[in-house]
C-alpha cells in the first residue's frame, strides 16, 4: 500500500510544492557576486583611465616638447628668419612612431625696423598616439641674430702677402657679385658695398699692391691688427664660431684634408640635406634645395680645395690654438662666403674666393690668375643664411606651459 | 462504503526544519562574511585610490610649478628638504607693442590667468644691448591690465593692455612677459590630518592643494634638489632637477598606518 502510494505521489499528475528556497538562495547569491564584480569591474576600470589619462597627456607633452627642438633643429633661416612680423609657419602633424604626434607653428613677433634680430614665438599642441585622449599645448620664445663680423676689406692679414704679379692674381676690394646665378634676385637684399682690397698689420709685407684693387683705398694698413686680435669679432670669436660648426672635420694639425667640391644632396622629403659631410651647398644651381645652405666648415688641420668643384659656406681651417693650418685653392675651385685661417691661405691656381677672407698668417697667390673677389652679396647670404642665425631659446624663462 | 484514511500532514518535520535552519545560517553567515571581507577591501581600496589620487595631484602640481622656474632666474626663493618658495607663472603673453613713456604693453598669444589681483607682478624680458651676455628679465609691479589696447606693431589687434611701473627701457617687441606670484608650498595640518599646503608668501595662512599627506615625520613631502651634474644640493640658483617624493596614507585609522609613495623628477625647463 505505501509503496503505491509513493508512486503515486511521484507521478506525473501528482507533482508536490515543497516549497523550497534553493532558487531564491542562488539568485540572492548571484546578485551579490554581480555586485562584487561589478563593484571591482568599476574601480579597476576608473583607474585604468586614469591610469591611461596620465599616460596620455605625459605622451602629448613630451610630443609638444619635442616639436618645438624639432622645429629649432630644421631651421631653415632663408625661409622662416625672413617671414615678414606677424608671418606664420606650420609645421605637421608630425608624428613620432607609438610616442604621439605634434603641429607647431612658428610666428615672427617682431618689428621691421629690427634689422639684425629676429624674435619668434614658438606654439606646439602635443597629442598622444591612437584615439585623442587629450593634448597639451606649450610654447617657447627664440631670437635669431644676424652677424655683423665681417667684413672691412677684401682680405685681412697679419703675415705677409705674397702676389707674384707675373701670375696675374687679383685682390679686388670693389665689390661684385658672383658670375652666373648669383646675379639673380638672391641679391638684390645686400645694395653693393665696397671695401679696401686689403686690410694689413704692422709686421705685414706686400710685394706689390698694383694688383689689389679697392674702395677708398686698395690697401688699409690698421696698426691694431694682431694674432690675438685676428678673430676677436664683439660677441663671436674663433672658437664660437667653431661650436656653430656644421661640419667638422677632425683630420688632426699638422694632417691634410682634400675637398674636391661640393656634392649637394637632399632628403627623402626633398629638402637639402645638412648632415651630408660632403654637401657644402650648390653654389652653383639657384634651383637646387641647397642653393641657400651655407654650412659653417670647421676643418682641424690643413685644407686642400682641388680640381674645378665648388663650395659656399663659412670655411674655419685650424684649431683652437696658433698652429699649421693652411687652406689652399688648387686649381680652378670656387668658394663663396667666408675664409679664415689660423694659418696661411694660399691660391694655387685660377680658383677664385667670391667673399672675403680672414688670415692670420700669410697670403700667397701662385701660379695663373688666381682671384679674391670682395662680394657683399655673397658674404651677407653667408653670415644670414648660416647657422650663425639660427634662433636659440631666451635666456631663462622661455619655456612655458599655456592653459 | 469506503474507509476514510487520514491525509498525509503537508508540513516539515521537525528534524527537516532543523536542518534547513542550520543550513540557512551557514550559508547566511558565509554571505555577510565575504560581504564583510568585500567591504573591507573595497574600503581599503578606496583608500588606496584616494592616497593616488592626492600623490597624482600633488607631485602634478609641483612638478608643473617647477618645470617652468628659472633657478638662475632667481625664481625659487628658498628650497629645504620638505618645503619650496618660487615665483609662479601665472599668466603669459608676448609684447607686441611696447610704449615705454606710458609703461604699457601690448599683449598677443596671453594665456593663462591675466588680470588684475593685489600683488601681481610680471617679469620681462629685457634685451638691452647687441651682445646677448647683457639680456636680462626684469620685475615689474603691474598697476593696470586692460582688455584693449592698441594694435600690434604688425597690425593685428592685442589681447590685453599691460601698465606697469617701472622703466621698460630695453624692451623689445616680442619679448616674452609673464605674470608670477609668489607662492610657498609645504605640508601643513587642517583638522588632525596633513595636506600640501600653499600660501601666497605675503600671507601667513596655507590653503590645501592635495591630500591627505603622511605627517612630516613619516615623509608626506619631500623634495631633493640637484645641480647640473647631478650632485645634491641647497643651493637655490643652481637646481636643475628636483626629486619629489610624497607619501600618502592608506588607512585612516591612526592606529593603523600603512603609506603609498609616488616619486617623479621635475627638470626645470627654463
Amino acid at each position: 500500500m505505501d509503496a503505491s502510494r509513493r508512486v503515486k505521489a511521484s507521478g506525473p499528475g501528482r507533482l508536490r510544492d515543497e516549497g523550497g528556497f534553493a532558487l531564491a538562495m542562488a539568485v540572492f547569491a548571484l546578485v551579490l557576486l554581480a555586485a562584487v564584480v561589478a563593484g571591482g569591474y568599476f574601480t579597476a576600470s576608473q583607474e585604468f583611465q586614469i591610469g591611461r589619462g596620465m599616460r596620455s597627456l605625459a605622451s602629448s607633452f613630451y610630443a609638444g616638447e619635442s616639436g618645438i627642438h624639432e622645429v629649432l633643429h630644421d631651421w631653415d633661416p632663408s625661409v622662416i628668419n625672413f617671414l615678414a612680423p606677424g608671418g606664420t609657419l606650420s609645421f605637421g602633424p608630425n608624428t613620432f612612431e607609438g610616442s604621439g604626434s605634434y603641429n607647431v607653428r612658428v610666428v615672427r613677433v617682431g618689428r621691421d625696423a629690427d634689422s639684425l634680430k629676429r624674435y619668434f614665438y614658438i606654439e606646439a599642441v602635443g597629442r598622444p598616439p591612437g584615439p585623442n585622449l587629450g593634448e597639451r599645448r606649450q610654447a617657447a620664445l627664440a631670437r635669431a641674430r644676424f652677424p655683423t663680423f665681417c667684413c672691412d676689406a677684401a682680405v685681412k692679414v697679419h703675415g705677409d702677402v705674397t702676389l707674384a704679379p707675373a701670375n696675374q692674381p687679383q685682390v679686388i676690394g670693389t665689390n661684385d657679385d658672383p658670375p652666373g646665378a648669383w646675379s639673380s634676385a638672391a641679391c638684390v637684399l645686400y645694395p653693393p658695398d665696397s671695401l679696401p682690397g686689403v686690410r694689413y698689420g704692422s709686421s705685414t709685407g706686400i710685394d706689390d699692391v698694383d694688383v689689389i684693387t679697392g674702395w677708398p683705398s686698395a690697401v688699409v694698413l690698421d696698426p691694431s691688427i694682431t694674432r690675438q686680435n685676428m678673430f676677436d669679432f664683439g660677441d663671436l670669436d674663433y672658437d664660437s664660431l667653431i661650436a656653430y660648426a656644421d661640419l667638422v672635420f677632425d683630420v688632426g694639425v699638422g694632417n691634410t684634408m682634400s675637398f674636391s667640391g661640393s656634392n649637394p644632396s637632399i632628403t627623402a622629403s626633398g629638402k637639402c640635406n645638412r648632415d651630408d659631410p660632403d654637401n657644402w651647398g650648390a653654389p652653383e644651381d639657384p634651383s637646387h634645395p641647397c642653393f641657400n645652405y651655407f654650412p659653417i666648415i670647421h676643418v682641424t688641420g690643413n685644407l686642400i680645395l682641388v680640381g674645378g668643384g665648388s663650395a659656399q659656406g663659412i670655411l674655419l681651417v685650424g684649431g683652437s690654438f696658433e698652429n699649421d693650418s693652411d687652406a689652399r685653392f688648387s686649381g680652378p675651385f670656387d668658394f663663396y662666403g667666408i675664409i679664415l685661417t689660423k694659418d696661411d691661405l694660399e691660391m694655387d691656381g685660377p680658383g677664385n674666393l667670391y667673399g672675403a677672407a680672414f688670415v692670420a698668417e700669410d697670403l700667397e697667390m701662385n701660379n695663373v690668375k688666381p682671384r679674391i673677389q670682395y662680394s657683399r652679396c655673397a658674404v651677407m647670404r653667408a653670415l644670414r643664411l648660416s647657422s650663425l642665425t639660427r634662433p636659440r631659446l631666451l635666456s631663462r624663462r622661455a619655456w612655458v606651459a599655456l592653459f | 462504503m469506503k474507509s476514510r484514511r487520514p491525509r498525509p500532514a503537508g508540513g516539515f518535520t521537525l528534524v527537516e526544519v532543523l536542518v534547513a535552519m542550520t543550513l540557512t545560517g551557514i550559508v547566511v553567515a558565509g554571505t555577510l562574511r565575504a560581504l564583510s571581507a568585500q567591504k573591507k577591501f573595497y574600503a581599503r581600496q578606496a583608500r588606496v585610490l584616494d592616497a593616488r589620487h592626492a600623490m597624482r595631484a600633488a607631485t602634478t602640481i609641483l612638478a608643473s610649478e617647477l618645470r617652468e622656474a628659472s633657478s638662475g632666474g632667481g625664481d625659487l626663493y628658498a628650497i629645504a628638504p620638505d618645503s619650496i618658495a618660487l615665483r609662479s607663472t601665472v599668466g603669459f603673453g608676448v609684447a607686441c607693442a611696447v610704449n615705454e613713456a606710458a609703461g604699457q604693453l601690448a599683449l598677443i598669444y596671453v594665456s593663462g590667468h591675466l588680470r588684475l589681483d593685489a600683488g601681481d607682478s610680471v617679469v620681462v624680458f629685457v634685451e638691452n644691448g647687441e651682445p646677448d651676455s647683457d639680456d636680462t628679465w626684469r620685475a615689474l609691479g603691474v598697476n593696470a591690465i586692460g582688455t584693449t589696447g592698441p594694435a600690434c606693431a604688425w597690425g593685428t589687434p592685442s589681447e590685453r593692455l599691460i601698465t606697469v611701473s617701472g622703466s621698460l627701457n630695453g624692451v623689445w617687441v616680442g619679448t616674452p612677459v609673464r605674470l608670477f606670484r609668489a607662492y610657498a608650498y609645504a605640508p601643513f595640518q587642517l583638522e588632525g590630518r596633513w595636506w600640501l599646503g600653499r600660501r601666497d608668501r605675503s600671507q601667513p595662512d596655507y590653503v590645501p592643494v592635495a591630500g591627505p599627506l603622511a605627517p612630516p615625520d613619516s615623509g608626506g613631502l619631500q623634495f631633493s634638489f640637484f645641480d647640473p651634474n647631478g650632485n645634491t644640493i641647497l643651493n637655490p640658483s643652481q637646481v636643475a632637477r628636483v626629486y619629489i617624493t610624497v607619501r600618502a596614507p592608506t588607512y585612516r585609522s591612526l592606529s593603523d598606518p600603512a603609506y603609498g609613495s609616488l616619486s617623479i623628477s621635475a627638470y626645470l625647463r627654463n
